[in-house]
């Protein structure tokens, strides 16, 4: 049944136009996406793996056409052929793209926020509308059914011996599709009525929330104003009381100074001194002494009185000295108490200011959520792209938003991709090369980034890579592409543990392993990749295969089922199965048999520009000329 | 006998190229009038023996493609000396001999061939350079086969090295036109080219014989060693095997030495003997490849090899990941001490001091760490 696929890809074929023709670079692939899977698509440069993401986006380049047969069935609607309108909405919304180079895909004029905004602006919904979303999608899903119905019963030929039955058994089901369609109708028209009444309960919820915001930012305002008053009156008496306790220890300082240290040194040197001079007026006082050796005494007693009243001038110096530090140290322990003082203040200033600006934010939020409640507006997207972004694990998203791509790492902004990709909820996203440009600690963040999400909102995810071991790590299935075709695809076990194409065995042998070291050599695949230009007429892979055979070189084997959901198209192992008893040689002959040979590589001669049929007759007329000449 | 056994031993022990301190610094403009120091190398010393591979692997912005330059002297280093062959690496000549014996692979094969030139003016272009030291080719050839032989462990290696100068010696006695071409042809069999190809132009080669048509280029003046820059990231999965197995081949027949720089850590545990795990411009690891994967002794090197995406599905789920947290600081504010400390799970105080920025050091032998608490062996659980 095509509904339990999201996604439905059958022959597509998309081509290029280029001068020296016409490129096939994707040449006929099928295949079908489950809900909640991921898919691993991998490749050589040239695969078209990359030209298979742009051609179910319908984003290839001027140049690239899907051709007609093709079809690309989403949520059983197709693709193919429907105009660029209906598009629109689709991509971005229900299918999402990441894209190879962040650095490239994102716009370096405006701010990140601006350009997630701009992604969910651009599918607008009235909340109502968001709200009735399942009921809508129901009637749709309804409908294309009866429609899809009415198509096979017209289709059923009239010699079939069973019209009559068919039609009956086509005509009851309509009828009860018919039903359902009206019963679905009744649905939507209450689901509408419910949503309204959602909506106006949300918008009054908000808008008394916001109120609620707005009288806690006044209070919250007006008690910042008071406590701050209370507090800068604290704060100055504190200040005053520091500075007079300042004061008087200086004070005190001083007069202990004074009263201890130089009191006392001055007494001891008094003391000194008339011990010192005791002796010599003792000796002076002798009456027989002779005149020159009073002269002498005279003189010693002098010197020392002289000596006596230098240090007692020294010591009022040292206190003089003593007293303009004590002022100094006043004075700087008074800067210090201003400077403390100050960053005081200074906290209490932004203490303030952050409950305020707290309160503030809160009411930003609030007044965010009122707006919401209408429906998308830039209020709600902005509001949805941070949510986005703590996601995906970018850190302060509101000041990230106010930013250019510039200001962010490789990492990040890869990280600001993903989230933008994920914002409308898309139900498939493609992820071109998600983490080749990144380094290996940061594709571990990405890849278990991507897993979670989609574990968390249950999409279908295709990663496009050439990394063997990013497939390992988080594929549920592996295609293999080479040259246009899928030439193997089953899940991530059978293809790494039981490939069944020479490709992809050589691939797996190309590449180190968990066990490499050095001495152990590799096995890689000889030769080129494949050139577009001028493909083989059997299997593309052939000319470097080394189990190529006769009947490679001429028929393109078509896809046989190998295992339980493995698919490989490959002649060789098809030998394989015959071997080991798993295919018949009936089956095997008739296997062959269905190959077919690919027309002349894909590349078709491209009609003559005028220029160049100009150039044609000029020739003609030249070698006619000449041969009349002769 | 006894003499040359000793001989022999002191040549084994002389690594071909030793580097003591090396730094290197970029002037960037981070205000209008200011230049600030990007550190992309600092003090890294290490040595690389005789025939070896070693390893450089780190994430982008680490300052290993930077290593490789400077140890070339292709940048001027800021500081520190480079030993090759046991010769200090500082005046002019100093460097035209070590260009002389040490060449470079370079990572983009479709910006490093000059497209106005044929293939065989680009291989040739190194003899072309050196024109004039052409008379003293043959010592040159000697000089270096007599050094690998005496380091030769096998006699049948050592053999092979001798049919090879002979080889060579034949060549360079030629004049320098014939000689010119007879290498050119000869060395594009080396590298598994087609010798009728030496007419052409590099846009009609595909991705993996341009990266050939590099390696042949290197190959041109005889080299020792062979400074490789990523050689493989730009290539397809299977042309990047066969290179790989090219450099294998080249580095058994020729002996040569190899620096193997690259992102890709399974290509690098393939094709190295030693591997040094490089973090904001420092080494903060480096061991024997294989000790290296199993018993990690950094956080980093931990965390960096749990990223690894295996290509098995198995082991790929079962592997517990130790994912880090935020990017790489950049290099211009690089965080004081242990430059890893920001994004590490085990940062402690000690870590951030300025005094304490760890310095490699020999933890088990030939294993060398640089983290004040590294981690035990077995004990990877973070």
């Amino acid at each position: 049944m095509e509904n339990e696929h999201l996604l439905v890809v059958s022959n597509l074929h998309t081509s290029f136009d280029v001068p020296a023709g016409e490129v096939r670079s994707v040449a006929g692939i099928s295949f079908a996406l489950e809900k909640g899977k991921i898919l691993g698509i991998v490749g050589e440069s040239g695969s078209g793996k990359s030209v298979t993401a742009a051609s179910l986006m319908q984003i290839l380049s001027s140049s690239g056409h899907i051709l007609a047969g093709s079809s690309v069935v989403f949520e059983g609607e197709e693709l193919v052929g429907m105009s660029e309108k209906e598009l629109r909405t689709i991509r971005g919304g229900k299918i999402a793209m990441i894209f190879q180079d962040p650095m490239t895909a994102l716009n370096p004029v405006f701010t990140i926020g601006r350009q997630m905004e701009e992604a969910m602006l651009l599918h607008k919904k009235s909340r109502v509308d968001i709200l009735v979303e399942p009921q809508v999608r129901k009637l749709r899903d309804d409908e294309t059914a009866l429609a899809r119905k009415l198509v096979i019963r017209k289709s059923i030929p009239l010699d079939d011996p069973h019209f009559a039955k068919k039609t009956e058994a086509s005509l009851t089901e309509e009828k009860a599709l018919a039903a359902l369609i009206e019963m679905d109708k009744a649905d939507l028209e209450a689901a509408k009525k419910a949503a309204a009444a959602t909506a106006e309960y949300e918008k009054k919820i908000a808008s008394d929330q916001y109120r609620y915001q707005w009288k806690k930012l006044s209070f919250s305002f007006k008690n910042a104003l008071r406590g701050a008053l209370t507090e800068k009156l604290q704060e100055s008496a504190r200040y005053a009381n520091e500075k007079q306790s300042a004061l008087r220890n200086e004070d005190k300082r001083l007069k202990e100074k004074e009263t201890l240290t130089l009191a006392a040194k001055k007494c001891e040197d008094e003391k000194r001194w008339s011990e010192l001079l005791k002796p010599l007026l003792e000796e002076a006082a002798t009456k027989d002494l002779p005149p020159e050796k009073r002269a002498h005494l005279k003189a010693e007693i002098l010197s020392l009185d002289r000596k006596q009243t230098a240090l007692v001038e020294a010591d009022e110096a040292a206190y003089a000295k003593a007293r303009l530090e004590a002022k100094a140290l006043y004075k700087s322990a008074l800067v210090e108490l201003k400077k403390a003082h100050k960053s005081r203040l200074q906290d209490m200033r932004s203490k303030r200011w952050e409950t305020i600006s707290k309160a503030w934010s809160a009411l930003k939020e609030s007044r965010d959520d009122f707006k919401a409640s209408f429906g998308v507006t830039r209020q709600s997207a902005k509001k949805r792209a941070v949510e986005m972004l703590t996601l995906v694990g970018v850190n302060e998203p509101r000041k990230r938003m106010k930013q250019y791509p510039f200001e962010f790492s490789g990492g990040m902004l890869q990280r600001v991709m993903i989230a933008m990709a994920l914002l409308s909820d898309p139900d498939l996203l493609i992820a071109d090369e998600p983490t080749t440009a990144l380094d290996v600690t940061i594709q571990a963040q990405i890849l278990e980034l991507i897993r979670s999400i989609q574990k968390k909102l249950g999409m279908g995810v295709i990663i496009i890579t050439h990394d063997l071991g990013v497939v390992a790590q988080i594929c549920d299935e592996v295609e293999v592409m080479y040259a246009g075709r899928i030439v193997e695809r089953g899940s991530v076990n059978e293809i790494f543990y039981n490939p069944k194409h020479e490709y992809t065995k050589g691939l797996l042998s190309s590449i180190p392993g968990e066990d490499a070291q050095k001495g152990k050599k590799l096995h890689p695949i000889e030769g080129n990749p494949v050139d577009v230009f001028a493909l083989p007429k059997g299997c593309s892979f052939a000319p470097r295969c080394e189990r190529c055979m006769e009947v490679c070189l001429s028929l393109y084997p078509k896809e046989r089922k190998v295992g339980e959901a493995h698919h490989s198209s490959c002649f060789a192992a098809a030998v394989d199965d015959v071997v080991s008893g798993r295919l018949s040689k009936e089956d095997f002959v008739a296997f062959v048999n269905e190959g077919f040979p690919i027309d002349g590589g894909h590349v078709k001669a491209a009609k003559p520009s005028a220029f160049g049929r100009l150039i044609k007759l000029a020739k003609a007329k030249m070698s006619q000329k000449g041969k009349e000449g002769q | 006998m006894t003499m040359e056994k000793k001989n022999e031993n002191a040549v084994k022990e002389e690594p071909i190229l030793s580097v003591k301190n090396l730094k290197m610094y970029f002037p960037t403009q981070v205000g209008f009038f200011k230049t600030k120091q990007l550190k992309a190398v600092d003090d890294v010393s290490l040595s690389v023996k005789r025939g070896e591979t070693l390893g450089v692997v780190g994430e982008s912005g680490c300052g290993k493609t930077t290593l490789g330059r400077t140890i070339l002297h292709l940048y001027k280093p800021t500081g520190g000396t480079v030993y090759f062959n046991g010769r200090k690496i500082v005046t002019g000549k100093d460097i035209e001999y070590l260009h002389l014996h040490a060449q470079m692979v370079f990572q983009d094969p479709y910006s490093s061939l000059d497209p106005r030139m044929t293939i065989e003016d680009i291989i040739a272009e190194p003899l072309d350079a050196h024109k004039g030291l052409f008379k003293k080719q043959p010592l040159i050839i000697k000089e270096k086969y007599e050094r690998l032989i005496a380091a030769a462990k096998d006699p049948k290696k050592a053999r092979g090295y001798e049919e090879e100068m002979e080889k060579e010696l034949k060549l360079a006695a030629l004049p320098f036109k014939e000689y010119r071409h007879a290498r050119v042809v000869s060395l594009m069999q080396t590298v598994g080219l087609s010798s009728e190809q030496a007419t052409r132009y590099p846009h009609e080669f595909s991705g993996g014989q341009r990266q050939r048509i590099g390696i042949a280029r290197a190959l041109a003046l005889n080299p020792e060693l062979i400074v490789c820059d990523e050689p493989v990231s730009a290539l397809d999965v299977s042309i990047q095997a066969q290179v790989l197995n090219t450099f294998e081949e080249l580095q058994e027949k020729l002996g040569l030495t190899y620096i193997f720089v690259a992102h890709n850590l399974l290509v690098v545990k393939h094709i190295s003997d030693r591997i040094a795990v490089m973090y904001l411009g420092h080494v903060v690891e480096l061991a024997e490849s294989k000790k290296l994967f199993e018993e990690p002794m950094h956080p980093y090197t931990v965390s960096l090899l749990s990223a690894i995406p295996i290509p098995d599905p198995k082991s790929a789920r079962k592997n517990e990941r130790v994912i880090l947290k935020g990017d790489i600081p950049s290099p211009l504010n690089a965080p004081s001490g242990c430059p890893f400390r920001t994004r590490c799970p085990f940062a402690k105080d000690a870590c951030a001091s300025e005094k304490g920025t760890p310095v490699l050091k020999e933890v088990r032998k030939g294993h060398f760490v640089a983290c004040l608490f590294p981690l035990e062996a077995g004990r990877t659980g973070m």
